[in-house]
């Protein structure tokens, strides 16, 4: 029997990883008696889902973001000493 | 008519062209993964001088802006591995969420074990508020993990691409990433209910 500590991490190896078949079977029979470990796998699940909308999100709002003049005009200096060398 | 193009092809492998046509797209690539204005100017700045320097090896094969964002991807991951190693204190102590007393070795410390969230929680995970709470709690992960978990969690790097760049095993991977999200939940546990 898998403790709490493991299970939690086989949770965490699920998402980005292939579990084998022992591990998977060993993470549905804790998952069965333990109600802790049911929440965090249930909550993790949520905050990826949270992630990748937050991606999104940052993406669509990001399209204002821009350099002012004087950044601009600093790295353009930059560029010009650069050829001139 | 073949002049014309050679204006045209020179004209756009212009230098001083580049800071206005690229700067504003280079600028939002780097600002919304370092956060920070004053580093976002500074990779730019790197990779137009980075461009200047291999003007030759630009084949034009991918658009010029392809080019400079591949340039500029690169100055972003260096950071991160930087970010990586740092000797960040961690404050962060698994033993303190497991218990580690036999016979319930390994099992949940009452105090720090999930609780119940809200039956809409999905819905609320939604909202602008919970938005700011995720990405603050995202900022309070040490650097030594928060690298990890941009790359391969947000930036959906593959994993044996984050373990060649940041220079660790795929174990030290999961085992990072796994510490990362407990600590994630715990602050929004925290933060939220």
């Amino acid at each position: 029997m898998i403790t709490c500590e493991e299970s939690t991490f086989l949770t965490s190896k699920k998402q980005q990883d292939k579990l084998s078949t022992s591990e998977r079977l060993q993470l549905f029979f804790h998952l069965m008696m333990c109600k802790y470990c049911r929440r965090f796998a249930n909550q993790i699940s949520l905050i990826n889902k949270a992630i990748c909308r937050m991606r999104k999100r940052v993406e669509q709002q990001s399209t204002h973001i821009c350099m002012s003049e004087e950044q601009k005009q600093k790295i353009q200096q930059a560029l010009k000493n650069q050829q001139t060398k | 008519m073949n002049s014309i193009l050679n204006v045209m092809a020179q004209q756009s492998l212009d230098p001083n062209h580049w800071v206005n046509a690229y700067g504003d797209i280079l600028y939002r690539y780097a600002f919304v993964r370092v956060n920070n204005a004053e580093l976002a100017q500074d990779l730019v700045q790197e990779t137009f001088l980075a461009g200047l320097k291999n003007l030759k090896t630009f084949q034009g094969k991918s658009s010029e802006s392809t080019w400079l964002i591949a340039i500029l991807k690169r100055k972003v991951i260096d950071h991160y591995r930087k970010k990586s190693t740092s000797h960040e204190f961690s404050m962060d102590d698994n033993a303190d969420r497991f218990t580690s007393d036999k016979p319930m070795k390994g099992h949940w410390i009452k105090e720090k074990a999930p609780q119940n969230w809200v039956p809409d929680a999905e819905k609320q995970m939604e909202s602008n508020e919970f938005m700011g709470i995720l990405q603050a709690c995202i900022k309070h992960l040490p650097e030594k993990w928060a690298s990890c978990f941009v790359l391969r969690v947000i930036e959906e790097m593959k994993g044996e691409e984050v373990c060649k760049e940041l220079d660790i095993t795929s174990s030290n991977l999961w085992v990072i990433l796994h510490r990362a999200r407990l600590q994630l939940r715990e602050c929004i546990e925290k933060s939220w209910i």
